[in-house]
């Protein structure tokens, strides 16, 4: 494989990539580091990419991979244990942008976060999603619909809180 | 869309049974807030593919030279250090058990050289146990029989060979002396305050007292390796 077959089916990933690994650090810059160093690997291996099923699949899987084991390692905690949920909840006039749902994604358990963050931003596949969750595809659709109910419920209480503090005001 | 028909697609949704042609148009929906946020365009890596290239060079200029590099520096201190300080610590034994024979050497013969040939000659053959020490009474006797021979001008030759001798006599101690200093500083090796003279024997000791060391040093270092953490203060 050469720079530009490189260019066209492994590197063209890197914005989805990018994100993904944001889903799981806590800074841009670490998410930007992991991509990179995920892509020198990828480089390195480049006569064994050929072989794989779906090399998207593959890099995204070394993404997270290598996110946990940045995370264990710097002993972060993840951003999903509850003090994003906090944060959105203090706001004071939210607006539905794809970053507040995102931090309400981020605040789900792993599994639903990665199945809803997989197929509502990034549009994959229920049967992709289940080869890079590990899951079956029945489990997947039982986690995305848990997960999507769970972000609905947390942004209607804080519009409905939003749409009786407006009325209020009018009334 | 029909209302009924928009309702069971969001019910489909939230049960998460929707394909992804039927979320695509409930993402198209206008007015619905969350559909929309949805759609939101997603954030990009400022990266391109140019920057990823010279990065690229960059650790493919020297892969062995690295890979050699972080091997050396991945291994502990001491281990490094290992070899060298073993070959310094062989070093610096062979070079003080060299130096002290050389000097030893170098001391016995300038001790031979400083002697007068002739004397050297006459003196060899001479045992420890003839050499008398000087005695003052001696020098005295001496000192007066050469003023009595020296005052009346007509000496005779019978004098004058007594004096000789008496003279050679009182010469002789003095050289005596340096040459049994000289054998006493022959090469030997000194253990637990004996010396040994013989060259063989001093050879066999000193072989064996460098060996004990190098065992001693051998041990210590692996005792060193068992070190952890090493702090070196300078």
């Amino acid at each position: 494989m050469n720079q530009e077959t490189f260019k066209h089916t492994v590197f063209v990933h890197k914005d989805k990539l990018y994100r993904f690994a944001n889903r799981f650090l806590e800074h841009q810059e670490d998410a930007f580091d992991l991509v990179q160093e995920v892509m020198m690997k990828l480089w390195e291996m480049r006569q064994q990419l050929s072989g794989l099923h779906s090399i998207e699949g593959y890099a995204m899987n070394m993404v997270r991979n290598m996110a946990y084991n940045k995370i264990e390692r710097l002993g972060r905690q993840a951003k999903y244990l509850g003090q994003l949920q906090d944060e959105v909840q203090v706001e004071k006039y939210p607006s539905l942008t794809q970053e507040l749902v995102l931090k309400y994604i981020d605040s789900l358990p792993e599994k639903q976060r990665l199945v809803m963050y997989l197929r509502d931003i990034e549009e994959y596949e229920i049967s992709d999603i289940a080869d890079l969750t590990n899951l079956e595809e029945n489990a997947v659709r039982v986690n995305l619909s848990r997960a999507r109910n769970t972000v609905k419920e947390q942004l209607t209480k804080v519009f409905d809180y939003e749409k009786r503090r407006i009325g209020s005001i009018k009334g | 869309m029909r209302n009924e028909e928009l309702d069971r697609l969001k019910a489909k949704y939230w049960a998460g049974e929707t394909s992804l042609q039927e979320e695509r148009r409930l993402k198209e929906l206008e007015g619905d807030g969350y559909f929309q946020s949805l759609k939101d365009s997603p954030e990009t890596m400022d990266w391109n593919f140019e920057d990823f290239s010279e990065k690229l060079e960059e650790s493919v200029v020297q892969p062995e030279e690295f890979a050699e590099k972080n091997r050396e520096t991945n291994r502990p201190i001491i281990k490094r250090l290992f070899p060298l300080l073993a070959v310094a610590a062989s070093l610096l034994i062979a070079f003080f058990v060299v130096n002290r024979f050389q000097d030893q050497e170098q001391e016995n013969r300038d001790r031979i050289a400083q002697v007068p040939t002739t004397e050297k000659e006459t003196v060899q053959p001479l045992e420890r146990e003839t050499v008398q020490p000087i005695d003052s009474e001696q020098v005295q006797q001496v000192e007066k029989e050469s003023t009595m021979q020296s005052s009346p001008k007509g000496t005779t030759k019978g004098t004058d060979t007594r004096l000789a001798n008496k003279v050679k006599q009182i010469a002789k101690p003095k050289t005596q002396a340096a040459i049994e200093e000289a054998t006493e500083e022959e090469m030997y090796v000194e253990v637990n305050g004996v010396r040994i003279y013989d060259e063989e024997k001093a050879l066999a000791v000193t072989e064996a007292a460098i060996q004990l060391a190098t065992t001693n040093l051998k041990a210590g270092m692996k005792g060193i390796e068992k070190v952890k953490y090493l702090h070196i203060e300078i």
